[in-house]
């Protein structure tokens, strides 16, 4: 009963953006149709789910779909994982430290606000067109939110549990991660969401500019080579996939913060 | 025979020569000057004095979450350098539970950051809360409870990892006065049952009266241990008895003396 309410209140709360997804959908097919936009800028709707259904199997497709999609996935997590790792760390020191913060965040809140795909060619001349520069372009997009966005959850650091766990343990890692770590939990969650959305554009945006594989290379190679099915159908493949994880974030994110209620 | 029972009718706390200054906006603050007391075991030590005299200071000293500027403490036969995770437990005046937790997992926390298995610490966690009154509300959160019922889970998670020193700081000190005298009687059942070592700070003058063993005073800041009484009211004591009112009016003239009134 309680699981049929809720997925009835899924299907409302989601209803409202598919139809509105549909309709623009629908308004540039049939703009499609009548002439006012060419083919070669838009498929027809039946176009793009053929494209869409037979990009498994099409053999015009370079290295074929599976190997696109899993390099961009590999990519992306490689680079994430280095996010994280660099990031988490180091949010915990900024907080801790005053002197490296007040070296260090203001640089990184610069960094920020800088395109940082400008430094894409100098990336390129270091690592290459494999891999290694889309990671490398990944991490330098995604790292500067995830940490300015850990900093501030930080601050909502709650002193007087640390103080609390460390009355029964002198486990600094224990007192981490069963109390300071779940504390922030909630906040974290959207760091982490920031982080991977970031690290994705970056690697996707790395993968259009120089690459041989990966989705980001299908849709450029696609749009160059004119073949504007297969263009769209990685684009829809990636705005799922990017859809998805932000949809997997947010149901975390509200199972969390149900249990979060303020004393 | 755990290391304290060996020292039974010894003084399981020793605080020697303790003064604590801290700096605030580029003053310093002498909170502690030359505080010496001595808790024996199994005793229900209460430490009263005026707001701001560094009775929170002292506990927090005595349980080594605070450095003291000059002076040691001793519990158990070992000089304090920090926290002594097993031997002293600690309530706060905020219950600090943690809210993503249910009751029986905030009780049991103490247990599993000790790395006791969940099968044990959710049997101990289960029994402390019967002693705190709150069997039937283990699967609550502690939003879901009222502020003297948070309470108690605090105390069942102190007591649940079975400590052989409570330090408690004034934990009825935010609860309405209805809630702290049915606490008081619970906490004083309890100490009876569990026979721990309780140092008790409060503000309450009743309080103190109707549940130590012995009270220090304490003077203003900055503070010092103007007087120690011994209550010899016997128990179970009844709040209201004139005993019981007796030693509060004796605490407070105490009390007034120490403000320099």
């Amino acid at each position: 009963m309680i699981k049929g309410n809720s997925a009835l209140s899924l299907l409302q709360r989601v209803v409202p953006h598919l139809i509105i997804v549909a309709g623009v959908l629908l308004s540039l097919d049939f703009l499609v149709r009548v002439g006012w936009i060419s083919r070669w800028t838009f498929p027809t709707l039946d176009d793009l789910l053929r494209a869409l259904y037979t990009f498994g199997s099409n053999p015009e497709v370079p290295h074929g779909f599976i190997s696109n999609y899993l390099t961009t996935l590999y990519t992306v997590m490689i680079a994430f994982m280095i996010v994280i790792g660099v990031g988490l760390p180091s949010s915990f020191a900024l907080v801790l430290n005053k002197g490296a913060r007040d070296v260090f965040y203001p640089l990184i809140l610069a960094f920020f606000a800088i395109p940082a795909v400008i430094l894409y060619p100098a990336i390129v001349l270091l690592f290459g067109i494999g891999i290694e520069s889309k990671i490398a372009l990944g991490v330098l997009v995604g790292l500067p939110p995830l940490i300015i966005t850990t900093t501030g959850a930080l601050s909502y650091l709650n002193w007087g549990y640390l103080r609390m766990a460390r009355v029964f343990t002198n486990s600094v890692s224990k007192i981490f991660v069963k109390v300071a770590i779940p504390s922030i939990f909630p906040i974290l969650t959207t760091a982490l969401q920031l982080g991977l959305s970031y690290t994705f554009v970056g690697v996707i945006v790395g993968e259009m500019v120089a690459s041989g594989i990966g989705m980001g290379f299908l849709v450029s190679w696609g749009n160059t080579t004119f073949r504007t099915p297969i263009m769209y159908a990685a684009t829809v493949v990636v705005i799922l996939t990017a859809l998805a994880i932000n949809l997997t974030f947010s149901w975390l994110d509200r199972r969390v913060r149900g249990r979060m209620r303020t004393l | 025979m755990s290391s304290l029972e060996t020292r039974s009718g010894w003084s399981v706390i020793r605080v020697e020569g303790i003064s604590h200054s801290y700096s605030i906006a580029n003053s310093v603050i002498d909170a502690l000057s030359d505080v010496s007391l001595e808790v024996s075991q199994g005793e229900f030590f209460t430490i009263i004095g005026p707001s701001g005299c560094g009775k929170s200071t002292l506990l927090n000293i005595m349980a080594g979450l605070i450095k003291p500027t000059k002076g040691t403490v001793i519990v158990a036969g070992k000089k304090v350098n920090g926290p002594q995770p097993g031997t002293i437990s600690y309530v706060f005046q905020n219950p600090l539970l943690l809210p993503w937790r249910t009751v029986i997992d905030n009780v049991g926390l103490g247990l599993e950051l000790s790395g006791v298995k969940k099968e044990k610490r959710r049997e101990v966690a289960m029994e402390y809360l019967k002693l705190v009154g709150l069997s039937g509300f283990e699967n609550m959160y502690p939003s879901e409870l009222s502020g003297g019922m948070q309470q108690r889970v605090a105390i069942a998670r102190a007591l649940a990892v079975n400590p052989e020193i409570l330090l408690m700081d004034e934990p009825f000190g935010a609860l309405d006065e209805q809630t702290r005298l049915m606490l008081g009687e619970d906490l004083s059942r309890i100490w009876m049952h569990s026979k721990k070592t309780v140092v008790f700070v409060t503000h309450s003058l009743a309080e103190a009266a109707f549940l130590s063993t012995r009270v220090a005073v304490m003077s203003a800041r900055p503070g010092r241990i103007i007087d120690v009484v011994d209550i010899d009211v016997e128990r179970p004591r009844d709040p209201e008895s004139e005993g019981v009112q007796k030693v509060r009016r004796e605490l407070w003239l105490k009390l007034k003396r120490g403000i320099g009134k």
